[in-house]
């Protein structure tokens, strides 16, 4: 016992002294701080590198919104020799703090994947000019921060446009997470304009589930809609999507993601995809700022499918399974979009 | 002979064997972490430094640190102070809120009050909300016997969930998209120590919260009271102590430093109430004080610990991308060695004790 005591506190005391010395390492020697992920063994460190940092709400591997914002930084990041830092799962209450640290820590660029993100980013934003900030379907900006956001009706207009070629009862079923809200009323109408634009007698029911994670209603609500007669049913609320999804599917009817790409869960019964993928606007962001031609705008800047922020995703193989008026009905109408003759009453 | 005297020594000074073996158990997990850490190909080594770099290496990180350490602090001596009298207060996150809600209502329409008055009342109002918030645990615990283990947790729930309720309702800034409170002015606002880090002076209040908790407890017959009653009610009341005031001061006390912490996280970091606000500063309070073994220095060092954990794995994954699980279960690591130590370091402080040596 003696023995073993005597030799704790020696190496306790020598382990304090050791931890002491090594706090002070990286901010003092050579090659430490901010800046040690250069210098301390990997290759690069020319002064002209970007050094961009990206982000995120949830998890990296969610699959799907953040997966698409990650694997869009990875990208660039090899196209353009980039150096990308990222964070995870910050929670909205330190949103304010990680961006001021990586504005600090000598961050040319700093992204984030998470449109709530935009407020504190535009209060940080005012703190570190120098910095360009840039923030995924922003609806507020600043001088240095990059904003894009989706119109919110141009591929649900396309994805009404497919639902009304196929539908054979003339009724198609819409699930949002609330019937009165602006995005849920925009969803609807420009949804309807666009079956309606090749089928006037179109019907669409529209029913909304009140929670983004409550599967069972979602559920509920998709199998009233094809109880009612409703044989495309088009689900936009949160984790409801996927589970209404694999419940049409059962049932054998068509349905339509929101938001992610899922077209390869059935060739049969996934018409398409309605997307508004981070990775694009990420890349007109961090392309813009290379090339110095955009580095920040006010206000943000609305963009649908002829800029490729929004896109109706067509399941390829369903080409050969329905009619060629189908893709021809689609073609023509994006076209008639991006000519500017398609108007949609939004709310 | 030598051993004989460094043990007296070692007696005298037993800080040494308990800090002593919580750095073991430190370094120890940080081992752990870092094999994880080289598993998944990232330079354990160069994660480390990020990690001391971001949370004590540089004045910006340093101030986030302390930042981090004020509400931490505030809801460890509450939790810590009714523990010692047998009360667990398991609420401290609820009173947060509470103190956090409070300290918003009393600053909204402070805009043009000189500073001391808009700094202090807010605080005050703060102290009132915890303490207000765990006097209805305690008067269900006193007046009914109600188990305060349930009743706190239940509290913490709804507090949670009204402030949900009141962002997004009638406390919701008009002008924002966001389910949050309008910040709240500048007189109120807690100032900034030092150019280049958000460093505020919620620092110097929580410390003082700190020794006036010691004071209390070790100073005052009040305080020897309420020790007195924790250790033994029954020989508390037979040596006179009147058992319930004491307890409901120490109920009190306990919700008000809660309620304390909440105050200065909204008056000198955050500005503004959200959903999440909190963000565990209770419930990390709690492991905060049983990891300090409930003594002043002992908090004082685990809540350091705490703080630049939850500011030193943000760097760490900045720096080197370090995914967020790893970062959990690194904390997690660390928590659990030094409550381990603590089993160590009484093994060691008997075997110094004469006549129970082998």
């Amino acid at each position: 016992m003696k023995k073993k005591s005597f030799f704790a506190v020696t190496m306790s005391i020598t382990l304090l002294l050791t931890l002491l010395a090594g706090c002070s390492d990286p901010g003092a020697g050579s090659g430490g701080g901010p800046s040690g992920g250069d210098s301390a063994g990997q290759t690069g460190g020319e002064a002209s590198r970007l050094k961009v940092a990206w982000i995120c709400d949830g998890v990296l591997t969610d699959g799907g919104w953040n997966t698409n914002g990650y694997e869009g930084m990875q990208k660039l990041a090899e196209e353009y020799d980039l150096e990308v830092s990222y964070q995870e799962n910050v929670p909205q209450t330190d949103v304010g703090d990680v961006l001021r640290n990586y504005a600090s820590e000598g961050y040319d660029m700093v992204l984030s994947n998470e449109q709530y993100h935009c407020e504190p980013m535009v209060e940080v934003a005012a703190d570190f000019p120098n910095v360009t900030f840039g923030c995924v379907n922003a609806y507020v900006s600043a001088e240095n921060m990059i904003a894009f956001s989706g119109t919110l009706w141009q591929h649900n207009y396309l994805a009404g446009v497919m639902s009304g070629m196929v539908t054979k009862s003339n009724k198609l079923g819409l699930i949002t997470f609330s019937t009165d809200s602006d995005s849920a009323l925009t969803y609807l109408s420009s949804f309807r304009a666009g079956a309606q634009s090749v089928n006037p007698d179109i019907e669409v029911v529209h029913v909304a589930t009140g929670s983004f994670s409550d599967l069972a209603a979602g559920k509920e609500m998709a199998t009233s809609l094809i109880d009612q007669g409703c044989d495309v049913v088009y689900c936009n609320s949160g984790d409801c999507n996927a589970t209404v999804m694999e419940l049409c599917i059962e049932r054998g009817v068509y349905t339509i993601s929101a938001i992610v790409d899922r077209n390869g869960m059935s060739d049969e019964y996934v018409l398409g995809s309605t997307v508004n993928l981070p990775s694009t606007q990420l890349r007109m962001m961090v392309e813009g700022k290379l090339s110095g031609t955009h580095t920040g705008n006010v206000t943000p800047i609305v963009g649908g499918i002829e800029d490729g922020i929004e896109a109706f995703l067509v399941n390829e193989s369903l080409q050969d399974k329905l009619d060629a008026s189908v893709f021809e009905a689609i073609d023509e109408a994006t076209a008639e979009i991006i000519a500017g003759n398609v108007t949609v009453e939004l709310p | 002979m030598h051993n004989q005297k460094l043990k007296a020594f070692l007696r005298k000074r037993s800080f040494l064997i308990t800090g002593g073996m919580a750095l073991i158990a430190i370094l120890l997990a940080m081992l752990v972490g870092g094999v994880l850490i080289m598993l998944i190909g990232i330079d354990p080594i160069l994660a480390y430094r990020y990690f001391f770099y971001g949370a004590f290496g540089n004045i910006y990180g340093f101030g986030e640190t302390i930042n981090k350490f004020t509400p931490l602090l505030c809801c460890a001596l509450g939790f810590s102070i009714a523990q010692k009298s047998g009360f667990f207060n398991l609420g401290g996150e609820g009173q947060f809120y509470a103190g956090a809600l409070c300290a918003a209502l009393a600053a909204a329409n402070m805009g043009s009050a000189s500073p001391i008055v808009g700094i202090a009342l807010p605080v005050l109002a703060g102290i009132v909300g915890g303490a207000v918030l765990s006097s209805i645990a305690g008067a269900l615990k006193i007046l009914f016997n109600a188990n305060e283990l349930l009743s706190t947790m239940m509290l913490n729930y709804i507090m949670q969930y009204l402030i949900a309720l009141l962002v997004s309702g009638a406390l919701k800034n008009p002008n924002s998209s966001m389910e949050q409170t309008v910040p709240i002015p500048d007189p109120v606002r807690l100032p900034a120590l030092m150019e280049g880090s958000r460093l505020h002076a919620g620092f110097f209040i929580a410390l003082a919260a700190l020794l006036l908790v010691w004071f209390l407890h070790q100073r005052t017959v009040l305080g020897f009271e309420m020790r007195l009653s924790g250790m033994n009610p029954k020989s508390a009341r037979y040596a006179g102590v009147n058992e319930r005031r004491s307890l409901i001061i120490v109920i009190l006390v306990s919700g008000a430093l809660a309620g304390l912490g909440g105050a200065l996280e909204l008056q000198g970091n955050q500005y503004k109430l959200m959903s999440g606000f909190s963000n565990n500063f209770g419930f990390d309070g709690i492991g905060i004080a049983v990891m300090g073994q409930y003594t002043p220095a002992g908090i004082f060092l685990s809540t350091l610990l705490f703080a630049a954990l939850r500011v030193g794995t943000g760097s760490m994954q900045r720096g080197v991308g370090v995914p967020t699980p790893i970062l959990y279960i690194l904390q997690g690591v660390i928590i659990i060695s030094v409550i381990v130590s603590n089993y160590f370091v009484r093994r060691i402080k008997d075997s110094l004790v004469e006549g129970r040596d082998a």
